[in-house]
């Protein structure tokens, strides 16, 4: 019982309270860069969902089977960057054999995954956290949900965007900026939810 | 001569790596909250894109096409890796301060876009000009954000109070929206200068 | 073939680099650390100090600091709470050798910057000096306790409360009760 509330509380966490564009400010520039329409955010989502929860489980089993016993955690981030960089390249060879509609769909999204400081970040964090390995995937995948809402919502305010009559200086970026800092003090609401 | 002005200059203003080409705003975003680490992150992101430069600018004739960027990434991670053991051990504070984004700075999309677009096409010299360059342009911005910030949020200067302990200061600066906020309007503010001094030209 | 040549040779290299500056940071970082540590320990104690002996038990940790002449003058011990708002707060807390509170720091926190925050400011901490678990009702004063609350922040000041007393009932349990058996 008490597992599964420790659970809960880490997934609200990871939606909400510590969503990680909002209050941890990762992946910030997918947020900013692909969110112009709801489809293709929506791709993006998915295939950093996708590369999140596994990176996340395999540096947990790298780091505690490798780097711990033998004592090299300095190897830490060499190590997580280039697990993140094979897998993408991996799924990007795996969904071309397996499904071309699916690699059509996400493939554009994937090289520029390496790069997402969220799915390094995430798994920095779980290992930062002292998370056991089912508490790691599970704030890994609601971490890329949190990740999702946040491009999803800020999306559709894009789309509304393109038709108001912005300021000049303020055109693009900046604009997209202040709506983030917006939905930022909104999410704020929820701190506080988890003790 | 000339030349390696030109490339200096780009990276600190015409081709800022923050204000215009929004490169790396996780860190700008969220390590901004005072100046002195602020600049830090800048300092330390500096450093590692030099290292990174230098290494591929030398090496890149070397390095076969197709294992190119995980190459390049794995020199740059070995460089944050150095960086952050250094702070590790001569500024725990800092460490402290900066946490997880010390080994973040490894996916920092402006030191692999540096060193995909010009390290690799370029010498030595030119690299490590566009380096401190686009590194010194990375600090101004990170510097101008965190001290906007730490005024305005916390009332304070590089840790020196402007005002009293109890006085009201606009809190929300210090907050993560702070962050988003006052990043779009030094953009903002950036846009309309620009326009201001292009048009008397 | 050459690729993956090159690759590895780039691995090791890196490898390698790193494990010699690991070594030769490994000191300076460990060193750093009880550097902070010591730094803490000093900034809650009002009295220099001439040496410190640490004591671990299973629960906590205690900082003993003696003078010249070996006499114990205080004791700076660790404690945390997860009641914050936004969750673990840890302490430091100094106190002499009757448990009387001296001061304390806050060694990590996620309070809310400009309200909850406020837990690590002087004029909060003023509250607590020459406190006992004794001679103090350990609540806020919206709860019928002694202590102020902060501003906006309720819920931070009672988690410091929490804190706190448990950092005390570990000297109670370590030094007083035992040196009365």
């Amino acid at each position: 019982m008490n597992e599964i509330s420790g659970l809960l509380l880490v997934i609200v966490s990871a939606i909400f309270v510590n969503n990680v564009v909002f209050a941890r400010f990762l992946g910030i520039c997918p947020y900013l860069g692909v969110s112009r329409k709801l489809d293709t955010a929506l791709g993006m989502g998915f295939a950093v969902t996708f590369v999140m929860t596994i990176a996340t489980a395999l540096g947990y089993v790298l780091h505690y089977g490798i780097l711990v016993p033998y004592k090299i955690e300095f190897m830490q981030t060499v190590m997580f960057i280039l697990v993140i960089a094979s897998l993408v390249q991996l799924v990007e060879i795996v969904l071309k054999k397996v499904s071309k509609t699916l690699y059509n769909s996400l493939g554009i999204f994937l090289p520029l995954i390496t790069t997402n400081c969220a799915i390094l970040g995430v798994a920095l964090i779980a290992i930062q956290e002292d998370y056991s390995f089912v508490t790691s995937v599970v704030f890994a995948f609601f971490s890329a949900m949190g990740f999702i809402l946040a491009i999803l919502l800020f999306a559709g305010i894009r789309e509304k965007l393109e038709e108001a009559d912005v300021p000049k200086p303020f055109k693009n970026v900046p604009i997209g900026l202040i709506s983030a800092a917006i939905l930022s003090l909104a999410f704020m609401g929820f701190s506080g939810l988890v003790k | 001569m000339n030349e390696a002005l030109n490339i200096f200059t780009r990276g600190f203003v015409r081709e800022n790596p923050v204000t215009k080409m929004l490169l790396g705003l996780c860190p700008v975003l969220a390590v901004t909250t005072s100046a002195v680490n602020g600049l830090g992150m800048g300092l330390a992101t500096t450093f590692v894109l030099l290292g990174s430069n230098v290494v591929i600018s030398l090496a890149s004739k070397a390095i076969p096409s197709t294992v190119r960027i995980p190459s390049f990434i794995l020199v740059i991670a070995t460089f944050v890796t150095i960086v952050d053991l250094l702070i590790q051990a001569f500024s725990p504070e800092l460490n402290q301060a900066l946490g997880i984004f010390i080994p973040l700075i490894v996916v920092n999309c402006m030191i692999l876009g540096r060193a995909e677009a010009f390290a690799s096409r370029n010498g030595l010299w030119y690299s490590v000009i566009d380096a401190i360059g686009m590194g010194l342009g990375f600090t101004f911005a990170l510097l101008l954000l965190s001290a906007l910030r730490e005024v305005l949020g916390s009332g304070t200067i590089f840790n020196i109070p402007l005002v009293g302990e109890d006085a009201s200061t606009i809190l929300v600066f210090a907050l993560p929206p702070g962050a988003f906020a006052g990043l779009g309007l030094i953009i903002a503010g950036l846009n309309s200068l620009e326009k201001k001094m292009g048009g008397s030209k | 073939m050459r690729p993956i040549i090159i690759l590895t040779i780039v691995g090791i290299l890196s490898a390698s680099l790193l494990a010699v500056v690991d070594d030769l940071t490994r000191e300076p970082i460990a060193a750093a650390k009880e550097k902070m540590k010591r730094k803490a320990i000093e900034q809650i104690f009002p009295f220099p100090f001439d040496s410190l002996r640490t004591v671990t038990t299973e629960e906590t940790s205690f900082h003993e600091a003696y003078d010249q002449e070996g006499t114990l003058q205080g004791i700076a011990v660790e404690s945390y709470t997860n009641d914050g708002y936004s969750g673990r707060i840890e302490f430091l807390t100094g106190v002499s050798p009757d448990n009387t509170i001296l001061d304390y720091k806050v060694l990590f926190h996620r309070e809310t910057p400009g309200l909850g925050d406020k837990i690590d400011k002087s004029k909060f901490k003023k509250l607590f000096k020459g406190r006992r678990l004794d001679n103090t009702n350990w609540a806020v004063k919206k709860d019928g306790g002694d202590i102020d609350e902060l501003t906006a922040a309720t819920i931070s000041s009672r988690a410091v409360i929490d804190g706190i007393v448990k950092g005390l009932e570990f000297v109670n349990g370590q030094y007083i009760k035992s040196s009365a058996e």
